[in-house]
C-alpha cells in the first residue's frame, strides 16, 4: 500500500468548549488538518467522518467524489485512513479529508440520541440499566481478569502508567500521577471499574488528509507517515455474545490483517496506541495484536515496560483514559501516533519508526487496526 | 424514585416470539438446528450457513460469566442501585445481558461461574428474564 498521510492536527480546545458546535468542531479539526498538510480545501476530493462527512464537506467549500460516513462507533476514523487508502489506490479520490469533532460534555449541536425499545440493545440491555458505555465496554472484564489470574489492581496498573505519560503532556486533561491504592479507592461507577480506570468526558476535534506519494509534494512527504497495513472487522451486536474478547474477536482480526498487509513482525513495532474508553482495552487490545501473551499484558503493564522507558509505549498521550476522550477517541490515537512518528510529540519516544494503533467502537463489538510508519 | 420510567423492549417482526414467550414466563433461545448454536435473538442463517433455526426453550439454568455492579446508574434506575449486571452462560451456550438478582450486590456473594437459575422480573406487563443464586440440589 501507497497511503501516507500529509496532514494531523486537532482542535486548539480539548477539554470544554461550549461556544463550538459539533459541526464547528468537525470544521476547525478539517481546516486544521488541511493547514497542517499545506493544502486549501478546494485540493481536496473526498471526504470521510462518523459525523455528517457531506455536511462537513458543505462547510469547508469542498465538492467530494468519494463520502465515506462509516460508523460503528469509536475506532470509525480508523476505518475512514483504511477506506481512504483503498478509494486512493482505485482512483475515486486523490486527497481525502477525514474529521471528527464531537461536543461530548457541552453537548453543543449534537444529535439527540432518544431510547430505541425496538433496537437490539433497546431490547435486551437496556431494561436491565446497561446503557452508559460504563455498563456495557466493562461487562467481560472481569471474565478476562478471572480467567488469568488477575484482580482489579491490574486494571489500577493501567490508569498508573498512563499517568506516567500524560503527567508529560500538557494538553492531557488528567495529570496527576497516581499509586495503584489510590486508583482502587476512588468511587466506582460499576465495580470494579472507578473513575480514574473510566475514560474522560470532552469536547473536541480532529483532522486527517490521507493521500499517495504521487500526489504528494516534497514538503509533504518530508512529516508523511505510511499507512503500512489495516485492518477492520465487527462482532455479534451486544457484548455479551462476543465469543472471546482476546480470541476470536474483531480487535484479534483486524490485528492479523494489518500485520499480513504491512508486512512486518509484531517485534518490529516501537510504538502502540490501543482505545482505552476503559482501563480493561489497553490489556486485551495488546494481546489481540500479538504484543503480549493472552493473559500476561498485565505482567508487562506492572513491570513498566509500557511507561516511559518500557520496551513497548504505550498511549504516550496518556489515552482517553488522562489525554481527551470526547466519545469517539480513534481519531486521538491516531493523532498521538502520527505525532510520535514525526517526533513531534509531548512525550516523545526517542527513534520510535513504527506504531500500531487499535481502535474499539460499537461497545466493544467493532474494531479497526492502523499499522503505520515513518522511514 | 425517579421521576423517568424505566425502558422497556418493543419487539420486532424477528423478536416477537421472544417476548411472547416471556408473557408465559418460557425463555427461549433462536437456535441452529445444522449445528446446534443459539443466540439470544434471531438470526437470518447460522455462522454454519443453515437457514434451519427454530426458537427453542432454555432449561432456564446456567452459570455467571462475568459482570459488574453498578453504583452509579442512568437516572431512571437510580432507585434500584448497586445493582448487579451480569453476563450469563445459558446451559445451551447462550450468554445473555441480564440481573442477578437475591444476593448482596457485593463481589464476595458473586463468584464467577457460580450456578444460576431462572427468575422473572416484571416490569409494566412486561416479563423480564433475571438470574439468581441456584438452590442448593435437592432442596
Amino acid at each position: 500500500m501507497d497511503a501516507i498521510i500529509i496532514g494531523a492536527a486537532e482542535t486548539d480546545v480539548l477539554g470544554r468548549n461550549p461556544d463550538q458546535s459539533v459541526l464547528g468542531l468537525n470544521v476547525e479539526g478539517g481546516l486544521r488538518a488541511l493547514a497542517d498538510a499545506g493544502l486549501e480545501p478546494g485540493q481536496i476530493d473526498g471526504v470521510a467522518g462518523a459525523y455528517s462527512p457531506h455536511g462537513v464537506a458543505h462547510a469547508l467549500g469542498i465538492t467530494p467524489r468519494w463520502v465515506d460516513s462509516t460508523n460503528v462507533g469509536g475506532c470509525s476514523f480508523l476505518m475512514h485512513v483504511r477506506h481512504a487508502a483503498a478509494a486512493i489506490a482505485a482512483g475515486h479520490a486523490t486527497r481525502v479529508l477525514v474529521t471528527h469533532g464531537e461536543s461530548g460534555r457541552s453537548r453543543a449541536g449534537t444529535v439527540p440520541r432518544p431510547r430505541d425499545p425496538q433496537s437490539w440493545t433497546g431490547q435486551f440491555e437496556e431494561p436491565y440499566g446497561a446503557k452508559p458505555p460504563y455498563t456495557r465496554f466493562t461487562l467481560p472484564a472481569l471474565r478476562y481478569l478471572h480467567d488469568n489470574g488477575l484482580d482489579e489492581t491490574a486494571l489500577a496498573q493501567v490508569v498508573v502508567a498512563q499517568r506516567r505519560w500524560s503527567s508529560r503532556v500538557p494538553r492531557a486533561g488528567r495529570r496527576d500521577l497516581m499509586t495503584i491504592d489510590e486508583v482502587l479507592a476512588a468511587p466506582a461507577l460499576a465495580w470494579p471499574f472507578t473513575v480514574p480506570m473510566i475514560c474522560m468526558l470532552t469536547d473536541g476535534g480532529g483532522g486527517l488528509v490521507v493521500t499517495a506519494s504521487e500526489h504528494a509534494t516534497a514538503e509533504q512527504l518530508r512529516r508523511s507517515v505510511k499507512v503500512l497495513g489495516t485492518g477492520e472487522s465487527s462482532d455479534p451486536l451486544l457484548v455479551a455474545q462476543v465469543p472471546d474478547p482476546v480470541g476470536d474477536s474483531a480487535a484479534r482480526r483486524a490485528a492479523d490483517d494489518a500485520f499480513a498487509e504491512a508486512r512486518i513482525g509484531r517485534s518490529e513495532i516501537g510504538h502502540v496506541m490501543v482505545y482505552d474508553a476503559f482501563a480493561h482495552l489497553p490489556l486485551i487490545g495488546l494481546e489481540c495484536l500479538g504484543l503480549a501473551p493472552v493473559g500476561k499484558a498485565a505482567e508487562l503493564v506492572a513491570a513498566g515496560e509500557t511507561s516511559p522507558g518500557g520496551s513497548l509505549p504505550l498511549n504516550t498521550n496518556g489515552g482517553g483514559l488522562a489525554y481527551t476522550h470526547t466519545g469517539m477517541y480513534g481519531m486521538f490515537a491516531i493523532q498521538e501516533a502520527v505525532r510520535q512518528l514525526r517526533h513531534e510529540a509531548a512525550a516523545q519516544v526517542p527513534d520510535v519508526s513504527t506504531s500500531a494503533v487499535l481502535g474499539y467502537g460499537g461497545m466493544f463489538t467493532a474494531s479497526s487496526v492502523l499499522i503505520l510508519a515513518r522511514d | 424514585m425517579s421521576g423517568e420510567p424505566k425502558p422497556v423492549p418493543r419487539p420486532t417482526p424477528e423478536t416477537r416470539p421472544y417476548w411472547e414467550a416471556t408473557q408465559r414466563r418460557e425463555l427461549v433461545h433462536h437456535r441452529c438446528d445444522g449445528c446446534g448454536a443459539g443466540t439470544q435473538h434471531p438470526r437470518a442463517i447460522c455462522a454454519c450457513g443453515s437457514t434451519d433455526l427454530t426458537w427453542t426453550s432454555c432449561t432456564g439454568r446456567g452459570r455467571l460469566f462475568s459482570y459488574v455492579v453498578v453504583h452509579r446508574p442512568e437516572p431512571a434506575f437510580a432507585d434500584e442501585a448497586p445493582f448487579v449486571l451480569a453476563i450469563v452462560e445459558l446451559e445451551e451456550g447462550v450468554r445473555m445481558t441480564t440481573r442477578i438478582v437475591d444476593v448482596p450486590a457485593d463481589p464476595a456473594a458473586l463468584p464467577l461461574d457460580m450456578d444460576v437459575e431462572l427468575r422473572w422480573l416484571e416490569r409494566g406487563d412486561v416479563n423480564l428474564p433475571v438470574f439468581a443464586p441456584a438452590a442448593p440440589e435437592g432442596t
